[in-house]
């Protein structure tokens, strides 16, 4: 694993954070920006400059994978990878978002909480 | 016509209605849905990471599986369909990482993967079969199309801005479908284990939307969506499509709790 944010995200999402240029269009679009630390613009931006807080920023948690960004973006850069792609290296990391014992189950389809884990969980 | 069919966890479970009204509406329309034998779970999200192979070879080997009994692999679970769809769009792509996942399970002797197989959702085929309803009623439905359908576009089964297909369908089925604006946006899905106050707002936002369009009921092929939708709001009833569809074919079973 690269030990480099902004290179593991390249290599890993397969996508290219550079050739952003910060139109807002994936922000625009976004369900949950308005909860975001750093909107899904920002987060690309971070990468340009590989910023240290892309490793403590929640909104790569708070992405829902809605994939409006990436249907959307001119550059056409899959933001919903590239999101993915942070998520996976703090997993990776043993970080979690959601914890299986934090979630009462009782009613919730399956589909919930197996996407929840894979998406939020450690690695 | 005949179809292997993929039913998925939920379908078994919580969204156990969906199966039910669905396998209903396909004979009553001719189309027989035959439960492929030995699936397991397709992954249920799909794995974003090009170096994450393992997590792709459940829908991989459900496809091998699949490919005995037919072409066409049928989901009626929208996140089945997105999570096989876009592994079938990768292991099609080719390249090292497809021919890893299909060493890893060449043990299991699970046959070629030749052309490969065409996963579908349900209301691709509901798209082109010749529908009588035997009672119209007219009523205002507001189809919910939420992300799974529509995103990324190489597995659109529409237009992803501005789908129409499940309007279409409804309107041949004899309801009488609104337009709102908010049909494609997401629900907060998976969210609901963590971040209930944003899947409440996302919730609260679609609601308005499909009621504003004077919508009397909502409808959705999402067990997810279906969950969050009802969960969170008590202003608009939600229904499957399929148990709407059910209704229209004569079947006196669906719909009937009162909101």
């Amino acid at each position: 694993m690269n030990d480099d944010v902004v290179e593991f995200v390249r290599e890993v999402s397969a996508q290219n954070p550079f050739s952003c240029y910060q139109c807002g269009k994936c922000t625009a679009g976004c369900p949950v920006a308005g909860e975001m630390d750093a909107p899904p613009n920002k987060v690309l931006r971070m990468l340009q400059f590989n910023d240290p807080d892309l490793l403590t920023i929640v909104s790569p948690w708070e992405c829902v994978t809605c994939v409006v960004c990436t249907v959307r973006c001119p550059r056409n850069i899959d933001i919903a990878k590239i999101m993915e792609a942070i998520r996976q290296y703090r997993q990776r990391g043993r970080e979690d978002y959601v914890h299986p014992n934090a979630v009462d189950v009782a009613d919730l389809p399956q589909i919930a909480m197996v996407s929840a884990f894979r998406k939020l969980g450690e690695w | 016509m005949k179809y292997p069919y993929f039913p998925g966890c939920s379908l078994k479970g919580y969204a156990e209605t969906l199966e039910k009204s669905a396998l209903y509406v396909m004979e009553k329309l001719g189309v027989e849905l035959q439960e492929m034998d030995e699936w397991n779970c397709c992954g249920v999200v799909y794995p974003m990471a090009e170096d994450d192979i393992a997590r792709k070879l459940g829908a991989v080997r459900n496809m091998l599986r699949a490919k005995e009994s037919g072409d066409k692999l049928v989901t009626a679970c929208q996140m089945c369909y997105n999570t096989m769809k876009r592994v079938e769009m990768w292991m099609k792509d080719g390249g090292d990482g497809p021919e890893r996942a299909l060493k890893y399970l060449e043990d299991e002797e699970l046959g070629e993967w030749g052309d490969g197989i065409e996963v579908v959702h349900l209301l691709e085929l509901l798209k082109s079969v010749d529908m009588k309803p035997v009672r119209r009623t007219e009523m205002k439905v507001a189809p919910y199309y939420g992300c799974l359908l529509l995103r990324p576009k190489d597995v659109a089964i529409d237009d992803p801005e501005d789908p129409m297909l499940m309007e279409e369908i409804l309107e041949r089925a004899g309801f009488n479908p609104v337009f709102y604006p908010l049909r494609n946006e997401c629900c907060g899905s998976y969210h609901v284990t963590a971040r209930e106050d944003l899947v409440k707002e996302r919730v609260r936002e679609i609601v308005r939307s499909a009621k504003l369009a004077g919508a009397e009921v909502m409808a959705t092929f999402c067990p997810l969506c279906h969950y969050n939708l009802r969960r969170y709001q008590d202003e608009l009833p939600v229904y499957y499509f399929t148990e709407l569809l059910a209704v229209a074919l004569g079947s006196d079973e669906y719909m009937k709790e009162e909101r």
